[in-house]
């Protein structure tokens, strides 16, 4: 005889009437998960200095050494001045104003990493564990102070101008707010950036931690594309059209261009300025410059954001990969110079040509920069945007301390960058 | 059409290859066996010129892959294990960049490239963003990638894994196509069935080197249990074992 299952409204145990609790109404408990984090914290760490080889690390040593400088420099020179005028407490004032910028700078780059952390997030892995949810956020956090720590070798850079200015017991106490604020700047710009990750999110019923991970990296339903068309072009013309068939898709590398297309406006639009005619090439080179940048920020997002299974075994050389991307930066560079020396009102031809000639040199300089770290560092983007960023900071405080430094810096990047050029070919993180 | 010869390869201290050397003539499906970590993958991606050698070389329809390389992916194509494709692209986008990459006949190519997928159940979605993807639908565009272009040399990792069986009969059926023109085929793969009934002979590999090569009338009877290629399969599994 089969025995008979529990009756309507009976649970298998006998009983009658209502389940008696409710999961969601009972949190779990969740055992001591610190020594496992703490073990996950320091393998990545580990990992990510591994990851780094000898060459790289003393590049990395060299620009914060060159930063940490320029810092000091740019701090020791004002503030003995304001010194002299304000005498030690002045300075104290001085330097205290100081650190707090520098403490909600690193508050801004852990709010920006915090918001990019929290899109990418393995949510389903995590929600797969035994594992507090509120515990990963902790976790994320911390990723999200790592990129923080820059401002602190920068911060005692400037706080290291006041020594002999003001008295050392200020300086070792300004260094321990410094230390107080940075923690504190960090903690609360990310947790604004997470608060506004998990507003944008969704299953509002959820707790915040679980609400974040559960809608991260959810794969939306996306909209058909556009069939397109087909054609036999060949090596880089092909990677060309690659390009620009991503750029005009929403995503990095569309925001890197259209922040280039926008810049370049901007310099277009400086020329109407109520200025100079000089005044007024130099506001529109101050919009030129930054644009080139972007542009080789976009070099860099597409030369690594091509997924090595699919396109090594291709035909495409490092030429054509090369030439694609360049072809495009030296067509909208072009342009926008061509379009700024049409409409430089008070210029002399003389001064026109001049101005085009080294504003082609000095922006495809370095939007090249960008490309052939990004060539060279494929597939890490974020290292090789570090890399570029850091070159051109150097680049660029070069310049301010003695004129044509920088160019002889960017050079260098450039011959740096070119040396590492061969490694496209036996790139092993594919 | 294809040649490896003593090809090495180490990840550190762990050696991956010592010396494999075969080679796959034309029109023949030649299927690559090993357990776990013998070094299947690592060959293919070696072959296909996705990572360098330490030595030894590898011959694709005549040009060396690293002395000549644009000439030997011209002749090849590799359908990969973990296939990655740019995720804002739909299928049809990533085919038709490369058909043009590669400088095939535009009209030709779009309509082959509708008859793949077609067969292998793909045709639906073609327009849909790669990042909306199954993997078995990704090891479909990855596949029709490889073939599309009908190379000279074609290296398959674990290429009809994911498939569904109407997709796998179909992917199963180009192959011998891409052979009887004339195609080297390389195909790797764990499922002993798939390459007994598929291939015309098979390497070997266990601890990075070339264990066994085996034809077809080398394989011997099978047992009630295990079919004549599997029974072959566990004998050099478990003389490895032994050694």
């Amino acid at each position: 005889m089969v025995p008979s299952g529990p009756a309507p409204g009976q649970s298998p145990c006998g009983t009658t009437g209502r389940i008696l609790y409710s999961a969601a109404r009972m949190p779990p408990t969740y055992p001591d998960q610190s020594a496992a984090f703490a073990a996950l914290e320091r393998r990545l760490a580990a990992r990510r200095w591994n990851a780094l080889d000898a060459r790289s690390r003393v590049v990395f040593a060299a620009l914060a050494a060159l930063l940490s400088g320029f810092f000091y420099w740019q701090a020791r020179v004002p503030l003995d001045g304001w010194v002299r005028a304000h005498g030690a407490v002045g300075g104290a004032k001085w330097l205290a104003i100081a650190m707090a910028v520098w403490a909600i700078a690193a508050g801004a780059i852990a709010a920006w990493r915090q918001d990019a952390l929290a899109a990418r997030v393995p949510g389903s892995e995590w929600l797969a564990l035994p594992v507090d949810p509120a515990r990963v956020m902790r976790h994320l956090l911390g990723e999200s102070r790592l990129p923080a720590l820059a401002a602190i070798p920068l911060a005692l850079a400037t706080l290291a101008a006041g020594a002999g200015l003001v008295p050392a017991w200020w300086l070792a106490l300004l260094a321990a707010g410094f230390a107080v604020a940075w923690i504190e700047c960090t903690r609360l710009a990310a947790a604004a950036a997470r608060a506004l990750a998990v507003r944008r999110s969704r299953h509002a019923s959820l707790p915040p931690a679980v609400r974040l991970l559960a809608s991260a990296r959810r794969t939306t339903t996306e909209r058909r594309r556009p069939a397109p068309r087909w054609l036999a072009e060949g090596g880089w013309r092909a990677l060309q059209h690659l390009d620009l068939r991503l750029t005009r898709t929403p995503g990095p590398a569309q925001a890197r261009m259209g922040t280039a297309l926008a810049l370049l406006g901007v310099s277009l639009a400086a020329w109407f300025a109520n200025a100079e005619p000089l005044q007024r090439r130099a506001i529109a080179f101050a919009a030129f410059l930054p644009a080139a940048t972007a542009l080789g920020a976009w070099a860099i997002t597409r030369a690594c954001g091509d997924p090595a299974a699919a396109m090594r075994p291709l035909p495409l050389t490092l030429k054509d990969t090369y030439r694609a991307r360049f072809t495009t930066i030296a067509v909208v560079l072009g342009f926008a110079i061509v379009a700024n020396v049409a409409i430089a009102s008070g210029l002399s031809p003389a001064l026109r040509v001049g101005t085009a000639l080294t504003w082609a040199a000095c922006g495809l300089a370095v939007a090249a920069l960008g490309l052939q770290y990004g060539l060279t560092l494929h597939p890490r983007a974020l290292a090789a945007e570090n890399l570029y960023f850091g070159w051109l900071g150097v680049t660029l405080m070069a310049s301010w301390m003695i004129p044509l430094l920088g160019w002889a810096v960017l050079v260098a990047g450039l011959v740096h960058s070119g040396v590492r050029l061969r490694r496209w070919w036996t790139s092993e993180a594919v | 059409m294809l040649e490896i010869s003593g090809l090495e390869r180490r990840y550190g201290a762990r050696v991956a290859l010592a010396g494999v050397s075969f080679d796959v003539q034309p029109g023949e499906i030649v299927g690559l066996l090993g357990a776990n970590g013998a070094g299947k993958s690592t060959l293919l991606r070696t072959a296909a010129g996705l990572q360098p050698p330490d030595a030894g070389r590898v011959r694709v329809a005549g040009h060396d892959v690293w002395e000549s390389p644009l000439e030997s992916r011209r002749a090849l194509g590799y359908a990969a294990e973990e296939p990655a494709f740019h995720e804002e692209l739909s299928a049809a986008e990533y085919l038709s960049f490369v058909s043009s990459v590669r400088a095939l006949e535009p009209v030709s190519a779009e309509a082959r490239m509708r008859a793949l997928a077609g067969a292998l159940e793909l045709g639906a979605r073609l327009d849909d963003p790669v990042r909306g993807y199954s993997h078995g639908m990704r090891k479909k565009l990855s596949f029709i990638a490889a073939v599309l272009h009908r190379p000279q040399v074609l290296l398959c990792d674990e290429a009809l894994e994911g498939f569904d069986a109407p997709s796998a009969l179909a992917a199963k059926a180009e192959l011998r196509t891409r052979a009887r023109e004339g195609c080297a085929v390389l195909f790797s793969s764990h499922v002993t069935e798939t390459v007994e009934r598929l291939c015309d002979r098979v390497v070997m590999l266990r601890h990075g080197r070339v264990a066994r090569e085996l034809s077809r009338a080398d394989w011997g009877a099978g047992t009630e249990e295990h079919s004549p290629l599997e029974r072959a399969f566990l004998d050099m599994v478990t003389e490895g074992a032994a050694e």
